[in-house]
């Protein structure tokens, strides 16, 4: 071999080489080297994978060696970050999920203006409730409350109005309180009237003329009040329909709310985009 | 120099560059040292420079193949190694490094030359510039130097080169082993 070189200068063997490596650098495509490389690895498959498979044979027995001690900790470790990761997926699927609603909720025809603010319903006890969001949200006495369900946004009704209020949590008074008065709507009358609470579940309408015609079911709205509630929002249904004994000539309406008040878990406050 | 003792001794150095030498890593997967500059370094200082110059670049021709730099990229060691193992076997002449200390530091600066131009000629053909240039520059030369010496011994047995680099007669030429 040294004797097939010896009739070749050392400049021209460097240049030489120089040259196959400046081709394989600057003129051979990347292809074709990576090519030739993938066929240095196929050809020698073997020796190659006993290679790997000695190193991570080393690798498994590296881990296996780990202290007791470091493998509880980061057991314990890696436990807690389990627990934690799986309560932020739930906050992150509960924030999602209340999102979707409210986006659905402003997008309804006569709400642009409102700005809802989602609340939890801490307790209920008879016609009153205490919800999550104060003062320090935007929560301010008056404001209308409606039920926040999984049902169709289009189901969602007005269940009270805010009585009072406190930093981080607010008041609602239902409408089935004996407190409450609201003014509502009947469908298919043209005069507004008003929804008194009866304190057992129910409320009335009184002082409707009887030379109305009134079905059972007819639909009952919270009335559009400007700044509070720029469309009518259903709030009950005509349950039953008597005459009043004190008024003979007059209806004694008997309404149910729609929402199972009974079992709301979610209320959004509609608060005017106006309003601080 | 025997050629066929050479070219084994090249292909079981890439294939367990490749594969095992992994094993050898310490602290990271890219710590490790480097057979094919050790081959280069050991060629360099004990062979004669016409067969130092084929041995510089047929290594690089098996680094770029078995541990290229980049993917599908080959030339940037062929060049490093070659002009490095050259300009290497050209100074054995008037610098022979003949003690281990003297062995671990050329090991060290030839890794450190040839790794910094070959991430020089990747960076110039493709652009990217390598994200282990500290391992490659720095602490696979380091750990090359000293494990170098050590393997030049089985080295030198294997392909029957047992001397510790060239001497002179008092006149000057050179003794070819």
């Amino acid at each position: 071999m040294a004797r097939k070189w010896a009739g070749t200068s050392k400049g021209m063997l460097f240049a030489s080489g120089l040259l196959v490596g400046l081709i394989f650098l600057f003129v051979v495509p990347r292809e074709a080297a990576g090519r030739l490389q993938l066929a240095y690895a196929h050809v020698f498959r073997w020796p190659l994978a006993i290679g790997r498979g000695v190193v991570r044979a080393q690798t498994t027995t590296a881990t296996r060696t780990v202290n007791p001690q470091d493998y509880e900790n980061l057991l314990k470790a890696w436990q807690q970050l389990r627990k934690k990761s799986a309560n932020l997926e739930s906050q992150l699927q509960e924030a999602s999920r209340q999102i979707e609603l409210l986006t659905k909720l402003k997008a309804r025809p006569g709400l642009e203006h409102m700005q809802p603010i989602p609340a939890k319903v801490y307790t209920q006890v008879q016609d009153e409730m205490m919800i999550s969001q104060g003062q320090e949200s935007g929560v301010a006495v008056g404001q209308y409350v409606l039920s926040l369900t999984e049902a169709r946004i289009d189901e969602q009704c007005v269940i009270g109005v805010v009585s009072a209020v406190s930093a981080k949590g607010a008041k609602v008074k239902l409408i089935t309180d004996r407190d409450s008065n609201i003014p509502v709507n009947i469908a298919g009358l043209s005069a507004g009237k008003f929804l008194k609470g009866q304190g057992d579940g129910a409320a009335k309408i009184t002082l409707v003329p009887r030379d109305h015609a009134l079905q059972a079911g007819a639909a009952v709205y919270a009335q559009a009040k400007r700044g509070v509630l720029d469309v009518p929002v259903i709030v009950a249904e005509v349950a039953e329909r008597k005459m009043d004994v004190d008024h003979p000539n007059m209806w004694d309406i008997t309404v149910r709310p729609v929402c199972d008040l009974a079992t709301l878990s979610d209320v959004v406050v509609l608060k005017p985009v106006s309003a601080p | 120099m025997r050629w066929f003792r050479f070219a084994v001794l090249v292909l079981v150095a890439s294939l367990l560059q490749t594969g095992l030498v992994s094993a050898l890593a310490i602290l990271r997967a890219d710590f490790k040292p480097d057979l094919l500059l050790i081959l280069l370094v050991f060629f360099a200082l004990r062979s004669n420079s016409t067969d130092a110059i084929i041995a510089s670049f047929a290594l690089g021709f098996a680094a770029d193949l078995s541990n290229p730099i980049a993917g599908r990229l080959m030339g940037p060691r062929i060049i490093s190694f070659g002009l490095f193992g050259t300009l290497l076997s050209d100074l054995n002449s008037t610098i022979s490094p003949r003690r281990v200390i003297y062995q671990t530091i050329t090991i060290f600066l030839m890794g450190c030359l040839t790794a910094g131009l070959s991430y020089l000629l990747t960076f110039l053909r493709t652009g990217d510039v390598p994200a282990n240039l500290a391992a490659g520059c720095l602490w696979q030369p380091l750990y090359s130097a000293l494990l170098g010496p050590l393997l030049f011994l089985p080295i030198g047995w294997g392909m029957h080169m047992y001397g510790k680099g060239r001497r002179r007669y008092p006149h000057g030429a050179l003794v070819r082993r």
